[in-house]
C-alpha cells in the first residue's frame, strides 16, 4: 500500500526534463545470468525464524518501509527483451519453447520415481517427519534416493498431497526449481521401520518413531482400494543452506548480487501463488540448495540454486478458524489495512470473505468466484510480491498465458483426485488463470514472440490467442520512428498474418554512406497497438539493410502510446 | 522446569551474544561479490525527476525511519531470531499455555481507564480442572500497592445449557470517583474515595430456546469506604466539607450484606452462528439485606430491557435499539447504601461516562448500538444512548434532565470470560443545562467478563 501510494505520488508529479530512453546496443540479449559460477565454500545455513518472520513481515518491516519512502521500481534483472534471464532462481520453461503437456506433467520428475510395486519391505524409513500438521516420514530407497511422505491433513483428506504434487508441476512449469512431488498409493507392506528413530516436535519434545508412530501416521492418511495415499518429494540434490529470503542478498554468496524484493520472477511470483491460491508462499516454503561440483566435496565449490517448495496449502487449505479460512486469499491474517478500512467505514464494504462458500468438495473455500488477481494477498505480506510492478505482473501473466486448458488439465491429472474433483479444479484453474490473463494482458501489451525477417516483424498477440478479446485483426495499428533524432516515418503495413499473429512490413531506409551496424541512424523504433491494450509493444531495431535485413535490440511495453 | 529455565536463559544469552557480536560478524570478511550484470545492455539509467524528488519525504521521515528500522526492528529480530533458535517461543507458550491440551495457561493482561490507575495482571485458566466440566478461572491485577483485585472463579458446566458458578471477588481501590447523587451532578464534582470490597456468589445458569437464560444466585457483599488518593484530587470528604454534596448513604460505615438475585433473559436469536436479527428481554431483580442491620437496612434492586436487533443482510452488521430501566428501593427505614444504587457510566449503560458518574434511586436510559465486524475477532461498536439516573422511582423524570452518552470503538467477540475493548467515549451535560460535552472517556485493555 505504501509503495502504491508513493508511486501514484510519482505519477501525479508533471513529467519535466524528458529526454529519449537510451537505445539499446546491437548485441544478443541477455539470455543465462551467470550466478552459477563455483564459489570455493558453500554459504552459511540460515535458519529462518517463524514467529518473527510473520511479526516482521505483518507489523515491522511494513512500518519502516513506509518511513523508508522506497516505492517499488523496475526490477533489476530484466533483460533487453524485457525477459528473465535463466539463471540459478529460474529456468525459461513454458515461456520461451514448446513446452508440452507431457513436460507439464512430468515436472522436475526424473526417472527416479518411486515404484509402489517393489517388494515387500523395499522402501526403509530411516527419518521421522518432526512437524505436525502432515505427519510423515523419510524412506531411502537404494538406487533410487531419499522420498519424504507425508499425508494430509486429518481433515482435508485428498486435497494437499494433490495440490503439493500439482502445484510443483506449476511451478516447475512457469520456471522454477520445484522438486519432484508425486502422489503415491502403496500397500504398507512397503515400508521397513529402521530401529531406534526418533523425532523432535517444534515444542523441541523428542518421542521415538517407532512401529506405533508409523501406524498413527498411517491411519490418518486416505486411502483407495486398501492402498495408502501420501505424497512423495523427492530429496532436492545438493547441501540444503535454509530458506531463501524474499529481500536482501546473501552475503556469503558472490553470485547473489541482485537484491531478492527486486528479482521480476520473485515478484511476479505473486501471481503464481495467487492463481493457485498457495497463501503460504513465505520464506519457509522455499530452499536453498549448495550444488557441489564434486558430489564428494559438499562444502565446495559449488554454487547455490534456489528452489520453491511446499505447497500443500494451495487450493483451499483451511485454518481451524472458519473466519480466517475464509479470508485466506483474500486478505492477511491480520491485515491492518482492512481492519482500519472496515472500522472507518463502519463496515459499509462488502468483503469478498463474507460472501466465501465451501464448494463442498475437497477444495473447501477455493472457487474462482471473487478471485481478483489484483487484489489478491498471502497470509502475510512477501516483500518481493509487494513491489510487484505492472511490467513484473504482465511478464509473469505472458508465461501464464502459455498455460493452455490441455496443459492445465494435464498438471491436475497428477493430482489423482476423483474424476469430480479433478474436473472442478481443472475449471477453477481456467477460471482463475483467465481472471490473471483478463487483468494483466489489458493494460500492457500482451504482443509476444516477436520474430523477426528481412521483411519485417510478427508477434503473438496472447490476448486474442488466450481468448480473452475477439480474435480480429482490424484493430492493430503501428508507428514508426527512425534515426539519430528518433523522427516519425511512414506508418509500417500490417502483412497478411492469421491471427492472433500480426505481422507487418517495414521499409529499408537509404542511407548515405554506410553507417557501421550499431550506429543511431540505423536505429527504429516501432510501436504497435492492439486495440485493447493501453499501452503499445515498443520494438527497438537496428536497419542492416536490405540484405541483412533488421535486427531486433530491446522490446519494452511501456504504459501508454507516447513517443520514445 | 529446569530445562525450561535453562533455555530460556540460553536464549536470552544468544541474543544478547548475537547483538554484541553483529557489528564484528559484518566487519568480516565476506567473499567479494560478482558485479551485477548490465541485464538490458543501457548501463545505469539517470535518475528521474520524480525519483530525485523522493528524496523529500526521505529526508523528512528520516528520524521515524531510522528508529523504526534500527531501533526497533533490527534489534527485535536479532533477539527473536535468537530466542526461537533457543526454542524460547515453545518454552513460553509451554509456560502459559501448560498441559498436554493446553486447556490450562497464564496470560497477562492490562487495563487502562482514563482518570483511574492503569492497572496489569494475569488470568489463569483451566479447563476441565481435573475432571471434565469444571472449569477455574483467575484474575489478579493491579495497579500499585493501594490497588488490589483478585477474582476466583469455578465453574461446573453440567450440559451445554446448565453451569453453576462460584464466584468470589476481593477487591482494593483508592481512586473510585464520586460525584453526587442525582441527575444533575456537576462534572466538577469530582472526588475519590477508597474502597474494600468481598463479593461471594453461587449462581446457576440455566439457558433454553436460542440465546435465552435465566440466572439466579445468592451471595454476600461487603463494603468498606474510606477518603481517596488519585492524582491529589479532593477526597469526598473535602467535597462534603465544600457543599458539592452530602456524604453518600453508607459512606461512614460500609455494609455486609447478603444478597439473592434472578435475572431472566429471553432472546429469539440464535446462540452461536447464523443471524443477530432478533428480540430480547432482560428482567432482574436483587434483593440485598445488611447483616448488621436488618431490618432496618435493605434493599431491591430491580430493571429490565427491551431491545431489538436487526442484523443487516445477515452480515454481523447489526443496528440494535433498547429501553433499559433500573430501578433500587430500599425496604427498611435507612437508605440504600450509595454503591448500591443505581449507576450509570463506566462499563454500563452510557459509557460515555465515567464510572460512579451518575448514581440514584432508578434510571431510564436509551441506547442505539451499531456492531460490525473488523476482524475475525474483532467488531467496531458505535452508540448513541440517552437516559440519566432519577429519584425514586424514575421521580423527577422529563426529557430535558437526560444526557447524552456516545461511544466509539473495538472490542473483542466470542469469549464471556475476558473482553478487549479500546474506546473513546463522550458524555454530556443535561439538555437543560444546555447538553454540552463535560466528559471524554477512554479504556483500552482487557476487562473481565465473567
Amino acid at each position: 500500500m505504501v509503495s502504491k501510494l508513493a508511486l501514484a505520488l510519482l505519477l501525479a508529479l508533471p513529467v519535466v526534463g524528458c529526454g529519449h530512453a537510451p537505445r539499446f546496443p546491437l548485441r544478443e540479449p541477455l539470455l543465462r545470468d551467470d550466478d552459477q559460477k563455483p564459489i570455493e565454500t558453500a554459504p552459511e545455513e540460515y535458519y529462518s525464524p517463524f514467529a518473527w518472520d510473520g511479526a516482521n513481515q505483518m507489523v515491522f518491516r511494513p512500518i519502516a518501509r513506509f518511513f523508508a519512502v522506497d516505492p517499488a521500481g523496475p526490477p533489476t534483472n530484466v533483460n533487453a527483451f524485457d525477459e528473465v534471464p535463466d539463471s540459478s532462481w529460474f529456468e525459461n520453461r513454458l515461456g520461451a519453447r514448446a513446452f508440452s503437456s507431457t513436460e507439464v506433467a512430468r515436472g522436475g520428475c526424473d526417472d527416479k520415481i518411486l515404484n509402489p510395486s517393489m517388494p515387500d519391505g523395499s522402501w526403509l524409513i530411516d527419518k521421522g517427519k518432526d512437524n505436525g500438521a502432515n505427519p510423515g516420514f523419510r524412506v531411502n530407497i537404494p538406487g533410487l534416493g531419499k522420498f519424504m511422505l507425508k499425508t494430509d491433513p486429518e481433515t482435508e483428506p485428498d486435497r494437499a498431497t494433490g495440490a503439493t504434487a500439482i502445484a510443483s508441476r506449476i511451478y516447475h512449469a512457469v520456471g522454477y526449481h520445484a522438486p519432484c512431488d508425486s502422489v503415491v498409493y502403496f500397500r504398507p507392506a512397503l515400508l521397513k521401520l529402521e530401529p531406534g528413530l526418533t523425532v523432535t516436535t517444534n515444542q523441541g519434545v523428542t518421542t521415538a518413531f517407532d512401529q506405533a508412530a508409523l501406524e498413527r501416521v498411517l491411519a490418518r492418511a486416505s486411502r483407495r482400494a486398501g492402498l495408502v495415499r501420501m505424497v512423495a518429494s523427492s530429496w532436492l540434490p545438493g547441501r540444503p543452506l535454509g530458506p531463501f529470503r524474499y529481500e536482501g542478498v546473501r552475503d556469503d554468496d558472490p553470485n547473489d548480487v541482485i537484491p531478492h524484493e527486486d528479482r521480476r520472477e520473485l515478484r511476479g511470483g505473486r501471481l503464481v501463488a495467487a492463481w493457485l491460491n498457495h497463501f503460504d508462499s513465505r520464506e519457509q516454503n522455499s530452499m536453498d540448495v549448495f550444488v557441489a561440483l564434486d558430489p564428494k566435496r559438499k562444502h565446495g565449490p559449488g554454487f547455490v540454486r534456489h528452489y520453491m517448495l511446499d505447497f500443500g496449502d494451495s487450493f483451499g487449505s483451511v485454518w481451524s478458524d472458519d473466519g480466517i479460512s475464509r479470508r485466506l486469499g483474500h486478505a492477511s491474517v491480520l491485515d491492518f489495512g482492512y481492519l482500519a478500512t472496515d472500522f472507518v467505514t463502519l463496515g459499509a464494504i462488502e468483503r469478498p470473505w463474507e460472501r466465501a462458500r465451501r464448494t463442498g468438495g475437497v477444495f473447501n473455500y477455493f472457487s474462482a468466484r471473487d478471485f481478483d488477481p489484483e487484489a489478491w494477498r498471502g497470509e502475510y505480506p512477501n516483500p518481493a510480491f509487494v513491489r510487484m510492478t505492472e511490467q513484473d505482473g504482465a511478464w509473469m501473466t505472458r508465461i501464464l498465458a502459455r498455460f493452455d486448458d490441455r496443459r492445465v488439465a494435464a498438471a491436475v491429472a497428477v493430482g489423482q483426485y476423483d474424476p469430480a474433483s479433478e474436473r472442478y479444479l481443472t475449471e477453477t484453474l481456467i477460471s482463475r488463470r483467465n481472471a490473471i490473463l483478463r487483468r494483466y494482458l489489458g493494460r500492457l501489451s500482451p504482443l509476444s514472440e516477436v520474430s523477426v525477417d528481412r521483411a519485417g516483424v510478427c508477434a503473438v498477440d496472447l490476448a486474442r490467442a488466450a481468448r480473452i478479446i475477439p480474435n480480429e485483426a482490424l484493430s492493430f495499428r503501428a508507428y514508426l520512428y527512425r534515426g539519430t533524432k528518433l523522427e516519425p516515418g511512414l506508418k509500417p503495413r500490417f502483412r497478411a498474418a492469421r491471427g492472433p499473429r500480426v505481422c507487418l512490413d517495414l521499409k529499408h531506409a537509404v542511407l548515405a554512406g554506410a553507417p557501421p551496424d550499431d550506429s543511431p541512424e540505423r536505429y527504429l523504433v516501432v510501436d504497435v497497438t492492439n486495440g485493447y491494450a493501453q499501452g503499445p509493444l515498443r520494438l527497438h531495431l537496428y536497419d542492416l539493410g536490405t540484405a541483412r535485413g533488421f535486427r531486433l535490440a530491446g522490446i519494452e511495453r511501456p504504459e501508454g502510446l507516447v513517443r520514445p | 522446569m529446569t530445562g525450561r529455565r535453562r533455555r530460556l536463559l540460553s536464549g536470552l544469552a544468544l541474543a544478547s551474544a548475537c547483538i554484541l557480536s553483529r557489528s564484528e560478524a559484518a566487519s568480516a570478511a565476506e567473499p567479494e561479490k560478482r558485479p551485477v550484470p548490465d541485464y538490458d545492455g543501457r548501463g545505469d539509467r539517470p535518475t528521474s525527476p520524480q525519483r530525485a524528488l523522493l528524496w523529500v519525504p526521505r529526508v523528512v521521515l528520516f528520524p521515524a525511519y531510522f528508529v523504526s528500522e534500527y531501533l526497533i526492528r533490527r534489534p527485535l529480530g536479532f533477539v527473536i531470531t535468537a530466542a526461537e533458535k533457543a526454542e524460547l517461543p515453545a518454552t513460553l507458550y509451554d509456560f502459559f499455555a501448560f498441559g498436554p491440551d493446553h486447556k490450562s495457561g497464564v496470560v497477562p493482561f492490562g487495563f487502562i481507564d482514563l482518570g483511574f490507575q492503569p492497572s496489569i495482571g494475569l488470568y489463569g485458566f483451566w479447563d476441565d480442572a481435573g475432571f471434565e466440566g469444571h472449569d477455574l478461572r483467575i484474575r489478579g491485577s493491579t495497579g500499585g500497592s493501594d490497588w488490589l483485585s483478585f477474582t476466583l472463579t469455578e465453574r461446573f458446566r453440567f450440559s451445554r445449557r446448565l453451569d453453576l458458578m462460584l464466584t468470589a471477588t476481593a477487591r482494593r481501590r483508592p481512586d473510585f470517583a464520586f460525584y453526587g447523587v442525582g441527575p444533575d451532578t456537576r462534572e466538577s464534582s469530582l472526588s475519590r474515595y477508597s474502597s474494600d470490597t468481598l463479593d461471594a456468589r453461587l449462581q446457576t445458569r440455566v439457558g433454553f430456546g436460542g440465546s435465552s437464560w435465566l440466572e439466579t444466585g445468592s451471595g454476600y457483599r461487603g463494603a468498606a469506604f474510606g477518603q481517596g488518593d488519585h492524582n491529589g484530587e479532593r477526597t469526598v470528604a473535602e467535597a462534603v466539607r465544600n457543599g458539592d454534596f452530602a456524604e453518600p448513604p453508607g459512606f461512614r460505615d460500609g455494609y455486609r450484606a447478603g444478597f439473592s438475585r434472578a435475572k431472566l433473559v429471553l432472546d429469539t436469536r440464535a446462540s452461536e452462528q447464523g443471524s443477530a436479527t432478533g428480540g430480547r428481554v432482560e428482567l432482574e431483580a436483587e434483593h440485598g439485606a445488611d447483616l448488621g442491620r436488618a431490618p432496618a437496612s435493605g434493599w431491591l434492586r430491580y430493571g429490565g430491557t427491551l431491545g431489538g436487533f436487526l442484523d443487516l443482510g445477515d452480515s454481523g452488521r447489526v443496528v440494535g435499539l433498547s429501553l433499559t430501566t433500573l430501578l433500587a428501593d430500599p425496604l427498611g427505614s435507612r437508605p440504600v447504601p450509595f454503591t448500591e444504587l443505581v449507576t450509570l457510566g463506566g462499563a454500563g449503560l452510557l459509557p460515555g461516562f465515567r464510572d460512579g458518574r451518575l448514581y440514584d434511586r432508578s434510571a431510564l436510559v436509551a441506547t442505539l448500538r451499531y456492531s460490525w465486524p473488523i476482524w475475525i475477532w474483532l467488531n467496531g461498536s458505535l452508540q448513541a444512548a440517552t437516559g440519566n439516573v432519577f429519584g425514586e422511582r424514575l421521580a423527577g423524570l422529563r426529557p430535558g434532565r437526560a444526557r447524552l452518552s456516545a461511544a466509539v470503538g473495538i472490542e473483542s467477540s466470542g469469549s464471556r470470560d475476558s473482553i478487549f475493548q479500546a474506546l473513546v467515549g463522550f458524555g454530556s451535560e443535561t439538555f437543560e443545562n444546555g447538553a454540552e460535552l463535560e466528559s471524554l472517556r477512554i479504556v483500552i485493555g482487557a476487562r473481565n467478563g465473567f
